[in-house]
């Protein structure tokens, strides 16, 4: 134990002296590297993600949701309490609303004190009310567009039930994400009010939530006791995964956040691997001389093991603080995207940024280390083979683990380890390739090209590291371009100018008519879409039992009614992806929506049971579609064909876009105003002449969901840019470690007699030809990659994309450009005997 | 190791010692000098000297490594680094390092091979003031026949075997 002391002692000393010298520089900067990207990567991962969540919830109104159509009993509330978490509770009724002698159709809700938990609910200037307080007894607080349905004033007064009451306040509706969830205008009133009202009684629809918030872990835990209910009449919202639509984005984005954190630590750990090659000749001459002094193994292991976890813990510390300090200078920044911005606490991100320091200096020096440590004495004499052990490659495989295994889940490590040993393997496989070529070239070449060829082929093992390292980089960036691509074009691509932004439903078809009129009066001529609500019920005569469904889609699918198309063509926006001839049916058709024929393994020629309000009917699936539920356009999981002998009772819906153009060219404020001013016009036209049709607004759920995706882009450019900087010091120390055989090679030309134009020459198309290989390289797996995700993660076509290559080798042959003159500019410029000098410092 | 024969040093066969009962003798009783100088580069020349003191946690490293290089007489380039110096002053940074633990017994191998023939005087002279003041017994390779003709003893491989054996008059050098 003495020894250990003594020994550490020394090696203390022996760090400081050389942290003086600056001898640990390339891995300490690597270190550093590596610790403040996680940092930094971490804390901004964590912030957004955390603000983004907020966001969520405050659109939610809190971070969890059981929603139920019975009452949800006393005991789960309790539960939620001594979890530590907020509740609130609100009840949800449709029913008719009078004022004026006017009836109105709206969405009731009784909402407990604590309600909203997150977020906030705000007032709009339709009326001028006192500022929100909390809501009394007998009072009202209503959307804007009951206001204009009924003709209200501040002191108007609405019937609900039982009761009179009198209003209070105006606020923004709370629909989130999905358009349909509100259709009618919505009224808030206390709980105790609601209860008076007795517009609850037996066979009323009523839905009861009960809202959580609380930290994550909380909500995570909470979540799963309520996940094994298995109750069949809960169906649960979460801030986390809101909508399908929007969830599979944002996964896309939290991957996003994880790649880029790996290829930091990926990217240190191959300058690591680089400056270790080169550090090895030195340690090794150091060990051998110690060894002639007489050190035995367990002292060197000692010593040397000391001095590398001093600059493991030492680069650490200094990486984290760097990485902690830029994501405070770049808080302000963030609060200019996220409101409001949630600052989680440090801790978790300066420890995982402290261990990535330390574990990836340990996996990628671990094998330079274990030579060094294997130095025979005989080597102060003579040189003498190395003899690599693959223990050591498990053993720097085995620590690779760790340090990945501190950023991913298990479910993540499954895919990333065995992907990054592969690609790898592969890269390393292609480089030899690749230096086979250049060795066949190089026999077909003359002057100067022919001596830049041999000196890239003077070390074959050193090039095929800095190809594989180089072509990594190039892969990750290439890869992480593609999922911010997809992200930012998600949204973007998927919605034309004239995507539909508002809904009409409820349109009785005695009704058709006279909307059809109303519209035309607005220049606007969208069809009318006859809609059923059916549930499915059987397939092949095999009932369907929501509670015995493994998918939640599943279960929810069949738990509720969903709207169902009465079509006898299929929209032309529709992708048909498989169908029958109609002849070969013996039951009227229906086409079901793929991604539903999936779910419950529905092939063509099925016949599907739906029940329509008591009536059960039969259909055949006579097509499969492919149905965009991104584009807001009328879509249905079923089309059923039209039979007269079935009378199915049934409304119309439709959807148009709303241009915020007025026919007549105004000024840009005024426009904006024509464009809620045609609403509302609509509105008041629907509600005197067509009583009960709805007329349903989307633009505000689109605007959530553009800032949404607009936030996690930003986010993801941010990193983009860290990673590509970052991506740029690999690139120097893989310069530095073959700088000593470069300036050999000039020594040698310039004795020769040659002038500095040439060896600028040769020295430049060395690293052209390099980054040109690595580009190449880094193009195919991207490519593939692209392909692999395309494919199985984002579920969209591959595509084969010539630009990527063009690009990838014109910023591999200017990457490796730039890095070479940068750093070559200063050894060029100096004498024979100066370079001579420089190496014999080395 | 020898391929075939035995050594023996202080009475021990050496490859019938562990690696570590090697590099236990070697700490206690051996040094080395070579012909390249092997000194760390990044290093100055205190720094050099001090190595194999502070190896082995020597007490008042500093102070003998500081003699040591006055005892060469290059106290005053203590701080400069191996790159800072002349071929002689570098060789004779590593007999300062060599002569600083006091080994029994030192071998230098060509220890003048690398150095023009007035340096390599004044380091043959070194050499063998030193190894009279410590009482060290010095074995040195050359291919300098008159730097040889200088010991107690001399020893010629030819071919790989020791061909003659020719005692000489001064008795400047200890026998091993």
């Amino acid at each position: 134990m003495l020894a250990f002391w003594r020994d550490a002692l020394t090696a203390s000393k022996w760090f400081g002296r050389s942290l003086k010298r600056g001898d640990w520089l390339w891995l300490m900067i690597a270190v550093i590297l590596a610790s403040s990207t996680v940092t930094l990567v971490k804390q901004l991962g964590d912030t957004v993600q955390q603000s983004m969540l907020r966001k969520a919830s405050e659109s939610l109104k809190a971070d969890f949701v059981i929603r139920s159509s019975r009452p949800i009993e006393q005991k789960w509330s309790q539960m939620a309490m001594d979890a530590g978490l907020k509740t609130a509770h609100s009840t949800t009724l449709t029913t008719m609303a009078l004022s004026n002698k006017q009836f109105q159709l709206v969405q009731l809700k009784g909402i407990s004190a604590t309600y909203p938990l997150r977020g906030t609910l705000r007032q709009t200037n339709d009326l001028t009310f006192k500022p929100l307080q909390t809501l009394q007894t007998d009072e009202a607080w209503v959307e804007p567009k009951l206001i204009s349905l009924l003709q209200l004033t501040q002191e108007s007064r609405l019937t609900l039930g039982h009761l009179e009451l009198g209003l209070a306040g105006s606020i923004q509706p709370s629909t989130f994400i999905n358009p349909m969830s509100s259709f009618a205008p919505q009224v808030f009133i206390t709980l105790a009010t609601l209860n008076r009202t007795q517009l609850i009684g037996p066979g009323s629809r009523v839905t009861y939530e009960l809202s959580l918030a609380g930290s994550e872990k909380q909500i995570t835990d909470f979540s799963e006791k309520i996940a094994q209910q298995h109750n069949p009449h809960w169906q649960t919202l979460s801030a986390q995964a809101p909508s399908e639509d929007l969830g599979n984005s944002l996964k896309t984005a939290w991957l996003f956040l994880d790649l880029s954190a790996l290829s930091a630590v990926l990217i240190a750990g191959m300058s690591i691997l680089i400056a270790s090659r080169f550090y090895l000749t030195r340690w090794e001459n150091s060990m051998a001389l110690k060894r002639a002094f007489g050190a035995h193994n367990a002292k060197m292991q000692r010593l040397f093991a000391l001095q590398l976890t001093w600059i493991a813990l030492f680069s650490s510390l200094i990486g984290i603080l760097i990485g902690y300090s830029l994501s405070v200078l770049l808080q302000p920044v963030l609060a200019d995207y996220f409101q409001p911005l949630i600052i989680t606490p440090p801790w978790s991100a300066l420890l995982t940024g402290f261990l990535s320091g330390i574990l990836v200096l340990w996996s990628f020096a671990w094998q330079a280390f274990q030579a060094a440590l294997h130095t025979s004495p005989m080597q102060v004499l003579k040189s003498v083979p190395r003899n690599p052990k693959s223990i050591h490659w498990l053993m720097s495989f085995a620590l690779l683990l760790g340090l990945i295994s501190l950023m991913f889940d298990l479910e993540s490590l499954l895919w990333i380890l065995p992907g990054l040993v592969i690609i790898s393997l592969i890269l390393l496989l292609a480089a030899s390739l690749l230096l086979k070529g250049i060795h066949r070239l190089q026999r077909y070449s003359r002057g100067w090209f022919h001596i830049a060829l041999s000196n890239l082929l003077k070390e074959p093992g050193l090039v095929k590291i800095q190809l594989v390292s180089v072509g990594l980089v190039l892969f990750v960036l290439m890869l992480m371009s593609f999922v911010r691509q997809d992200l930012l074009q998600n949204w973007q691509a998927s919605l034309p100018a004239n995507t539909p932004n508002t809904f009409i439903m409820n349109i009785q078809p005695d009704q058709e008519s006279e909307v059809v009129k109303i519209l035309a009066k607005q220049h606007l001529t969208p069809p009318l879409v006859p809609m059923v609500r059916g549930r499915l019920i059987a397939i092949n005569q095999q009932p369907l039992i929501a509670s015995e469904q493994v998918s939640d889609r599943a279960r929810r699918m069949l738990e509720r009614e969903a709207n169902i198309a009465l079509l006898a063509e299929l929209p032309k926006y529709n992708v048909i992806t498989a169908k029958i001839s109609r002849d070969t049916l013996t039951l009227p058709s229906v086409s079901v929506e793929a991604s539903i024929a999936e779910l419950f393994g529905i092939q063509l020629g099925d016949t599907l049971r739906f029940n329509f309000a008591g009536q059960n009917y039969d259909y055949q699936v006579s097509s499969l579609r492919k149905v965009e539920w991104q584009s807001f356009r009328l879509n249905f999981f079923f089309i059923l064909e039209p039979v007269a002998e079935r009378p199915i009772a049934f409304s119309y819906i439709s959807n148009f876009h709303l241009p915020k153009l007025a026919d007549r060219n105004e000024g840009s404020d005024r426009q904006k105003q024509n464009h809620s001013e045609r609403a509302t016009e609509l509105t008041q036209a629907f509600a005197k002449r067509t009583p009960g049709v709805l007329l349903i607004d989307v633009r505000q759920i689109m605007q959530q969901i553009q800032d949404i995706m607009r936030q996690a882009s930003w986010a993801v450019s941010g990193l983009y840019l860290f990673t590509l900087l970052a991506s740029i010091g690999v690139l120097f120390t893989a310069t530095l470690a073959s700088q000593q055989s470069r300036i050999q090679s000039w020594i040698l030309l310039r004795t020769l007699g040659a002038q500095n134009k040439e060896i600028i020459k040769i020295g430049l198309t060395e690293f052209a030809l390099l980054g040109a290989v690595a580009g190449i390289l880094a193009a195919t797996f991207a490519q593939i990659a692209s392909g692999l995700m395309s494919h199985y993660l984002l579920k969209i076509e591959v595509s084969l994309d010539f630009n990527l290559w063009i690009i990838s080798l014109l910023s591999g042959i200017s990457l490796l450009l730039f890095t070479g003159l940068i750093t070559q500019y200063g050894f060029l410029r100096k004498s024979a005997r100066e370079l001579r000098l420089y190496l014999s410092g080395q | 190791m020898p391929t075939s024969g035995c050594i023996e040093l202080f009475g021990q066969a050496i490859e019938s010692l562990s690696e570590d009962a090697r590099a236990k003798m070697r700490a206690q009783q051996v040094g080395f000098i070579f012909q390249n100088f092997q000194l760390m580069p990044s290093m100055s020349a205190l720094e050099n000297v001090l190595m194999p003191l502070e190896l082995f946690q020597i007490p008042n490293a500093k102070q003998l490594a500081l003699e040591a290089l006055q005892q060469v007489g290059l106290s005053h380039r203590a701080q400069h680094r191996p790159a800072e110096l002349s071929g002689g002053e570098q060789q004779r940074v590593a007999i300062a390092r060599a002569f600083v633990t006091k080994p029994k017994i030192l071998f230098a191998d060509e220890p003048t091979g690398n150095l023009d023939e007035e340096t390599a005087k004044q380091i043959q002279n070194l050499l063998f003031e030193l190894n009279q003041q410590q009482k060290t017994t010095l074995i040195l390779v050359t291919h300098d026949h008159e730097f040889a003709q200088q010991c107690n003893r001399m020893l010629q491989l030819v071919h790989g075997q020791l061909q003659t054996f020719t005692p000489l008059p001064s008795p400047s050098v200890d026998k091993p």
